[in-house]
């Protein structure tokens, strides 16, 4: 599984978020290529929006 | 006939100031009921205190009004303010302006932004701030006239239109020669929504140069409008001198430039793959509040819905007019302010017209859209155009409107009540039906003007309705309509709306993604601190002239490095070196929150000095907590039944239905309290809610009359 299918699972359609798997931050552009490992850490911040 | 063959009613002359670091020097006051004209000189202490903006609304307000005055009393004001980075055209979003007066929805002080041109050329002609008193006994005019150095207050002659969009165009005529006379001028107006509710909005103008039309921006909240139409007035017109890139007089021109070219590199090389600001403006948030249940649908009751996507963000960026410099003022490459041209509207006095749409905005289409039940852009477009032009405002209206139709549909309301209107979630016909009767006053549609609070009033006392109901679907609080996001999920977000100064306006707080999806609020404190940082953030955009949006809506990547990416922390830096840039104050980020806390603790002594301003005052309606119906519970039955379990260590298979309900009131109203207890501690304040001396005094605004009225609470 790679982030943007986590991502994807879990709805996330916010495109402004911080991504990190184990404390390493994944780039936007990444999402695609970067792997989940089992039991990862995970985080997506989603910076704060509204109107 | 020109501006020159109107009846003079006052006069006055005036020496024309170019600002100097941000300051004219001077504000402008004019009593429309006693035909008088004056200058007030702007001192250190001002703008250290005050700054601008907001904060010299509140202050002139502060001392033009007495503890009783209400919103119709001739010394009610209407004060506005751009503040001192106002006007700067190197940094997005530098031309805001903050109005204030009494609310006729509150009766406390509303403060309420708009964009467009009229604070910065304000300032440019001269004036830090104008402030309006008196209540004329005939339409007026008054008209800033920068170049020629005067001020006139001038009689409205009978042939004024009633409606903004065609006084724009009698205002051109009248007050413009030449197009450069169009692009240097600049007014406020409203129309006969604003004279018949309590809900109407202010419309700032913008001539747009490309369009060689013009289009307007709202101060939409609280019934601003409705006091500018109160006191008679039909128009303010500013015509600026001719003015450059440097008219602040900035301290260090430089570091603005800098600071901006950074931001609009960054604006032009990440909105595209970000929110498309520049291409849908705030409506792409259409799709993703929908995608996170927070999209109110049929008055809050439900956070999605299966026909979002006829109204998201696609559809506008295929429905605006792409490929203009859509800026709310110069130099603004975020460039949000979309619109919609040649919309030919289809009801009402203007049918067949072809007319500019401003937006719709993320609220409009959320408030008059989906929260209706309206799923259908051309209405929202008709909708979108009449509340401008009438002068009401979208959001008090879409709110109102929603919570009609819940009424309709629970058998509070009935048909021959309304006027023969069957007013189901989803009747666009109805909905403009009612908006037409409001800027009419008549039918209905007067009464649902005065907003939902006297509704509720009214439903109770005169059709029998179930008060307590009422009171739980009711989405006001402070009698202010809610703006369009769902909380029931984020107990951080429910102080964001019911712990603010004015009322439910997202515009001090937008916590629900750090608290509900994040979870980086788990604790009471955690809760109280955002509640603390982010209203005194956002606060402080309002001071200086600023647009909250390029602040976190277009963001480098590289901020998720940083300490706390919450905060923006490189943005919040662009915003002291601007500040120090145009003032010449060397400040830290630390100082931009003082400012604000000053200001924001002033408002709050000064609902306090209005009857207001205590823990009872920010209460909130339970939908904004919790699920009221049975069918908004069973709508998301399985999120709540596992709250059941985690929280209150129940077995929701062994209750009833309407015992989980209760079960659910119960805990939710006594977290909102909680947190309460907590945010009050965090700013500084008593249980009651009343900012301490101590708070006052390390703020140093423990001025005699101020200590006064928080004395009479402690
Ligand atoms: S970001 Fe949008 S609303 Fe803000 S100043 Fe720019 S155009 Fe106006």
């Amino acid at each position: 599984m790679t982030v943007q299918n986590l991502l994807d699972e879990l709805g996330y359609t916010y495109p402004h978020l911080v991504v990190s798997v184990d404390g390493n931050l994944v780039r936007h552009d990444a999402y695609s290529e970067t792997p989940v490992p089992d039991g990862a850490d995970v985080r997506a911040i989603h910076l704060m929006a509204g109107g | 006939m020109t501006s020159h063959q109107l009846l003079v009613l006052a006069e006055f002359s005036y020496d024309v100031r170019q600002p100097e670091r941000g300051y004219a020097g001077q504000t402008l006051y004019v009593n429309v009921g006693e035909t008088r004209i004056a200058a007030k000189s702007v001192d250190e202490t001002m703008k250290r205190t005050f700054i601008g903006g907001r904060g010299f609304d509140l202050w002139l307000l502060w001392q033009g009004v007495q503890d009783t005055t209400r919103w119709s009393d001739p010394e009610n004001e209407i004060v506005i303010s751009s503040g001192p980075c106002g006007g700067t055209t190197q940094y997005p979003g530098s031309g805001k302006s903050i109005a204030a007066t009494i609310s006729p929805l509150t009766d406390i002080v509303i403060d309420s932004n708009a964009g467009g041109h009229f604070g910065p050329y304000l300032k440019f002609a001269g004036w830090d701030a104008i402030e309006i008193q008196g209540n004329a006994s005939g339409d007026v005019i008054i008209f800033v006239n920068g170049p020629a150095g005067k001020v006139q207050l001038l009689a409205a002659p009978e042939d004024c239109p009633p409606d903004t969009h065609q006084l724009g165009a009698w205002v051109n005529e009248r007050f413009a020669e030449t197009e450069e006379d169009r692009q240097l001028m600049a007014f406020l107006s409203t129309g006969r929504g604003a004279e018949h509710t309590y809900m109407g909005c202010l419309n700032f103008s913008l001539y747009d140069r490309k369009r060689k039309d013009l289009r307007y921006k709202q101060a939409g909240r609280g019934g601003i409008g409705t006091v500018f139409r109160h006191k008679r007035v039909k128009a303010v017109v500013v015509r600026t001198c001719s003015f450059g890139g440097d008219a602040n007089q900035p301290a260090d021109l430089e570091r603005i430039i800098e600071t901006g070219a950074a931001m609009h590199r960054e604006v032009a090389r990440w909105d595209a793959v970000q929110n498309r600001m520049r291409h849908r403006g705030t409506a792409y948030l259409v799709q993703i509040m929908d995608d996170y249940d927070l999209l109110p649908v049929k008055n809050f009751q439900y956070g999605s819905h299966p026909d979002t996507a006829r109204i998201n963000g696609e559809v506008w960026e295929k429905t605006y007019t792409q490929n203009l410099p859509d800026g709310c003022w110069y130099g603004c490459t975020v460039a949000c302010a979309h619109a919609v041209d040649d919309y030919r509207v289809r009801t009402g006095p203007y049918a067949g017209s072809c007319v500019i749409v401003d937006g719709p905005e993320y609220e409009t289409v959320a408030g008059v859209g989906s929260n209706c039940g309206i799923f259908d852009p051309t209405v929202i477009l008709e909708i979108n155009f009449y509340c401008d032009t009438y002068g009401i405002d979208t959001i008090s209206f879409g709110t109102t409107m929603a919570f009609v139709m819940e009424c309709y549909e629970a058998g509070m309301l009935t048909a021959e009540q309304t006027g023969g209107l069957q007013l189901n979630f989803g009747n666009a016909e109805g909905a403009l039906e009612v908006l037409h009767q409001m800027a009419r006053g008549e039918g209905f549609g007067r009464l649902v003007g005065k907003g939902i609070q006297r509704m509720k009033d009214y439903f109770a006392t005169h059709f029998g309705a179930d008060r307590a109901f009422l009171d739980e679907i009711g989405m006001e609080a402070k009698g202010l309509e809610y703006s369009e996001y769902v909380t029931k999920e984020s107990l951080a977000q429910q102080g964001g709306y019911g712990l603010t100064n004015k009322g439910p306006q997202h515009d001090e707080a937008w916590l629900i993604f750090m608290d509900q999806v994040n979870n980086q609020l788990p604790t009471f404190a955690d809760k109280a601190e955002a509640l603390h940082y982010f209203p005194m953030w956002r606060t402080w955009f309002g001071l200086c002239g600023f647009c909250k949006l390029p602040w976190n809506d277009v963001v480098d990547p590289k901020n998720a490095e940083s300490d706390d990416p919450t905060k923006i922390p490189h943005h919040v830096e662009n915003y002291v070196r601007i500040f120090s840039g145009v003032t010449g104050r060397e400040v830290t980020a630390d100082d931009l929150i003082r400012m604000s806390e000053r200001v924001y603790n002033f408002q709050r002594v000064f609902n306090l000095r209005l009857g207001k301003g205590l823990r009872a005052h920010d209460a909130i309606p339970y939908r904004s907590a919790g699920p009221v119906t049975p069918a908004e519970y069973q709508s998301r039955q399985a999120r709540y039944d596992q709250q059941i379990v985690e929280w209150l260590d129940l077995d929701p298979t062994e209750m009833s239905l309407e015992q989980k309900l209760t079960a659910h009131r119960c805990h939710r109203m006594a977290q909102y309290e909680q947190l309460i207890d907590a945010v009050y501690a965090r700013r500084g304040w008593t249980s009651k809610g009343v900012p301490t001396p101590e708070t006052l005094r390390s703020l140093g605004i423990d001025y005699p009359d101020v200590l006064a009225v928080v004395e009479r609470h402690l």
